[in-house]
């Protein structure tokens, strides 16, 4: 797969699954601001393609999806907006995979939530968003 | 009838939204059991009555492929219906998913109208089989 398609899916996936799960509408933009407390995850996966998906969100955005995700009529605790934004790593990396690849056959595990941000890496295909109240960035890199 | 619902799923997130949209559904429920893999579920499967399993497949302990092949082995729980919920939209998955026993295959992210029918058809099925 080229990388124009890798970039086309990764932006496709991430705002098919926060407008269906979040009703949230995601803006391109260049990069994530500095300096913001974000939420950040990680998730590898095997099998026909194998690599690692990141996603990091910043702290109050990361709070509405959680809060919309659940239905919820507060702000959700910190631990359910881990959980959540856990699973929103699970929905956009599967989705981004069986995009590029319907007969491919790939295991995920599961999310993990890292304490520090991860650089980025040559190679890695990363788009950012705007969404409701803050940013959004994801990235994926294959072996 | 009421209808005893099990939901398979590591992810206390994901168990809350399969419960609510259950809930807002319209679908009569007398109740929705939670486990966090496959293990736990058989577990609950040993001391309760259920109509209908919910599960996803990538799962910590025992995956829902490991579930589905567990239960379609067992005499009594076999008849119990599967619905997957998975964000593995692989033709693969999906195909031998259904060829061990699911009944159905919902693809995450999904509508929650798309969740109450694949619910609805696999549970009429249950009552016309019934």
């Amino acid at each position: 797969m080229s990388p124009v398609e890798v970039d086309r899916a990764l932006t496709r996936c991430t705002g098919r699954v926060l407008e269906t799960m979040c009703y949230s509408d995601p803006l391109p933009i260049t990069g994530l601001e500095e300096g913001q407390p974000c939420i950040r995850t990680q998730l590898r996966f095997h099998g026909t393609y194998s690599g690692i998906f990141h996603l990091d969100v910043t702290e109050d955005a990361g709070r509405s999806l959680a809060t919309t995700f659940l239905g919820a009529e507060e702000d959700v605790p910190a631990p359910e907006m881990a959980s959540v934004i856990c699973e929103l790593t699970n929905m956009i990396c599967g989705s981004m995979l069986s995009t590029l690849d319907a007969r491919a056959d790939i295991q995920l595990d599961a999310p993990e939530l890292l304490v520090d941000g991860v650089p980025r890496s040559e190679g890695a295909s990363y788009k950012a968003f705007e969404i409701d109240n803050g940013q959004m960035a994801v990235a994926i890199q294959f072996n | 009838m009421s209808y005893r619902i099990l939901i398979v799923d590591d992810s206390p997130g994901m168990r809350a939204v399969l419960r609510r949209v259950i809930d807002l559904s319209g679908i009569p429920v007398e109740t929705c059991l939670s486990a966090c893999h496959g293990r736990a579920a058989l577990e609950t499967l040993g001391s309760e009555r259920v109509d209908l399993i919910l599960t996803d497949i990538n799962m910590p302990e025992m995956n829902g492929e490991e579930l589905v092949a567990e239960l379609k082995k067992n005499p009594v729980l076999s008849r119990i219906p599967i619905l997957v919920i998975s964000t593995d939209a692989t033709s693969n998955r999906m195909q031998r998913m259904l060829e061990l026993g699911a009944a159905g295959y919902v693809i995450k992210p999904f509508q929650p109208e798309t969740l109450r029918c694949e619910v609805e058809r696999v549970l009429g099925e249950v009552h016309v089989a019934g």
